[in-house]
């Protein structure tokens, strides 16, 4: 196109290399300038997502329940997979447990332990802690408990310490009596040891 | 009155009391714990056995209990030995704080060849004194150098 002669046309020539150039410069701000705020990574769980699927493994399950005399029973685990040994039996890790009963609530805590949803009962396994509402503390390598009646049995020596003191004895049993109140026994030879002294009785 | 005798040796009454049974039932609402099964209560030098032997927790006002063995009920035929001396009952309450031990129920005393009987025993551990009561009758051994009885 020849040389433009008038300042008008000199305009329109100048006006059509600018202004694109201005409209592409804005376009690429659109993307480039918005980015640079918050760059927040998209938060995610980085679990090992096929170890997770093929081990079907639950995070924190909890079993809860009402005994037959309308007691509440609950049961928490860190972890809980299905064990090979059968349907509805879970390996579980780190339990903690609370059974109601009349005198208060007995805490179970223990490493682990397998749940048999069928049979309903568990069987904790690896430093069993037993905590009674009258401040009886019972510590065992085992114990076996039902979950429809309360039952517990430790199969094996147990120490426990307590208000009258602290013993040792072959095994302990507790189950729910007809009212629904839980009796703790503890037998194979029990021995206690109580200390006065600690108790700040009056020695004459 | 009663007829003053001594018992056992004195000992302190902070000492740990060992007891041993077959069987200990803890029944957490009554606040109870049962012993069972040839219990043998141990303090010191002094031994209680019983069949039975309940223990009751210190409380403090409103009843609760404060942890702390406050009493010791044997029952259903108790011995009680402490050095030399041996005593039977049919029931003995041993107050852990106070360490004194009360038997009833037709105690028999033996000391060596002397015995004792009365209703009620009631011996201070940490003093080694003992007072029976009720109808006591004091059984020598007639020989010629039978020992005089402790009585005071």
């Amino acid at each position: 196109m020849p040389r433009a002669d008038n300042p008008y046309s000199r305009f329109v020539a100048w006006a059509k290399v600018i202004l694109p150039l201005a409209a592409l410069a804005l376009l690429s701000s659109l993307f480039l300038l918005p980015g640079r705020g918050e760059r927040t990574a998209i938060p995610f769980a980085d679990v090992d997502i096929d170890e997770l699927a093929r081990e079907q493994r639950l995070g924190s399950p909890s079993y809860s329940g009402t005994t037959e005399k309308g007691r509440d029973v609950s049961l928490t685990a860190e972890t809980a997979r299905p064990s090979a040994a059968g349907p509805g039996i879970f390996d579980a890790r780190m339990l903690t447990g609370a059974l109601e009963t009349d005198g208060g609530q007995i805490g179970l805590r223990s490493d682990g332990g397998v749940i048999d949803t069928e049979a309903d009962t568990v069987d904790l396994a690896g430093n069993v802690v037993v905590t009674t509402a009258d401040g009886y503390v019972v510590r065992s390598d085992r114990l076996r408990s039902t979950l429809g009646q309360i039952t517990l049995d430790t199969l094996g020596p147990v120490e426990a310490d307590g208000p009258a003191g602290t013993l040792t004895a072959g095994r302990m049993t507790a189950s729910e009596t007809g009212t629904g109140n839980v009796v703790m026994v503890f037998n194979e030879g029990v021995r206690l040891v109580y200390l006065p002294a600690d108790q700040g009785s009056d020695p004459q | 009155q009663g007829t003053g005798i001594a018992f056992g040796t004195p000992q302190d009454g902070d000492q740990p009391v060992e007891v041993t049974a077959e069987e200990l039932q803890l029944d957490q609402a009554a606040g109870t714990a049962v012993f069972s099964g040839n219990v043998i209560v141990g303090q010191g030098d002094m031994r209680l056995t019983a069949p039975r032997v309940d223990v009751t927790y210190m409380t403090d006002a409103d009843g609760n209990s404060t942890g702390g063995i406050d009493r010791l009920h044997a029952t259903g035929g108790v011995t009680m030995t402490s050095g030399g001396e041996a005593a039977e009952g049919r029931e003995a309450v041993y107050t852990v704080g106070s360490g004194q031990v009360v038997m009833t129920g037709d105690v028999l005393l033996t000391q060596g060849q002397n015995a004792l009987a009365g209703e009620r025993l009631t011996v201070g551990l940490d003093d080694g004194q003992g007072v029976m009561e009720g109808n006591v009758r004091v059984v020598f051994q007639p020989q010629d150098e039978a020992a005089e009885p402790a009585a005071q």
